[in-house]
């Protein structure tokens, strides 16, 4: 984790994160070993993405260029039971010339740290399949929604 | 659809969830293969309500019948809440009704189950103590 710890605010800080999504967790994310599947960190995070997206009020994406994920690396740092409520974080971490980074982090009901996230979406025309560098208009968007450090 | 199923204030348990991005198929409704899930979630919670235990290490609930009828889309984001109830008590078995409704308060669907209660080792029927059957009757 030394990379994160270099990270502010401290991305297992749940007040780091202006935006929060919250999710009950269902019966049927459990796995045999009584505890969430793995797989289901990565589908709430995908959902905390969405609806940080909506609220920046990019998403839904115009139907010819937007973002698309192209990286997703999890790090999971504690186990998550049912039934609880979990808090999905996320923040833009870094803006590039045709991609942006997202910082995520999953709390559970305590507001424990359970997982962390770091995603890269490039900015990609759909109908041709390749990325496109950000337009200047979405640039400015991308940037404005950027926590104050 | 059964219209019996359809009267909001034939339940007394309602569990609301909340819809992920992930629920969605390509053209954005909720996939009807979540509607499954959806029901399971609120049936569980119908039994933590009950407080009567269905994954017990004696014995426990299998599911043996299952159906659904789907009245309108639902869409996402949104939240929805379910309606669970007793439709009938078997000797060892148990029916469910249940309702489904969007956000606004729609229906978008009904469904009908069936659990029997079984011995986790042979997986015969074990039928309802009476006190448990006096208990789930009163609900």
């Amino acid at each position: 984790m030394a990379r994160e710890e270099l990270e502010s605010p401290d991305p297992r800080d749940l007040a780091g994160y202006r935006f929060i999504d919250a999710h009950p967790l269902r019966f049927a994310d459990q796995d045999i070993m009584r505890h969430i599947n793995n797989v289901v960190f990565a589908t709430l995070f995908e959902t905390g993405r969405i609806s940080f997206w909506r609220d920046v009020g990019l998403f839904p994406w115009p139907r010819t260029e937007g973002l698309m994920l192209v990286r997703v690396a999890v790090d999971y740092l504690r186990q998550m039971h049912y039934p609880d409520t979990v808090r999905i974080g996320s923040r833009i971490k870094r803006v590039g010339r045709a991609s942006v980074s997202l910082r995520q982090a999953l709390f559970n009901g305590k507001g424990e740290c359970c997982a962390l996230a770091e995603t890269v979406s490039a900015h990609a025309n759909y109908a041709e399949g390749r990325s496109t560098p950000i337009p200047d208009d979405l640039r400015k968007v991308l940037e404005g929604a950027m926590p104050a450090i | 659809m059964n219209t019996e199923l359809t009267d909001k204030s034939t339940y007394k348990h309602w569990h609301e969830d909340v819809l992920r991005f992930g629920d969605m198929d390509l053209v954005w409704h909720v996939d009807q293969a979540v509607y499954v899930t959806l029901f399971q979630g609120a049936r569980i919670e119908f039994w933590r309500w009950v407080d009567y235990p269905i994954i017990g290490p004696e014995m426990g609930l299998v599911m043996v019948h299952f159906q659904v009828d789907i009245a309108r889309a639902i869409e996402y984001p949104g939240r929805t809440r379910i309606g669970t109830r007793f439709l009938r008590l078997g000797n060892s078995s148990v029916r469910y009704g249940q309702l489904l409704l969007n956000e606004a308060g729609e229906v978008c669907a009904t469904s009908e189950s069936v659990n029997v209660q079984v011995e986790n080792k042979t997986n015969k029927p074990v039928p309802w103590a009476p006190e448990v059957r006096a208990r789930l009757l009163a609900l």
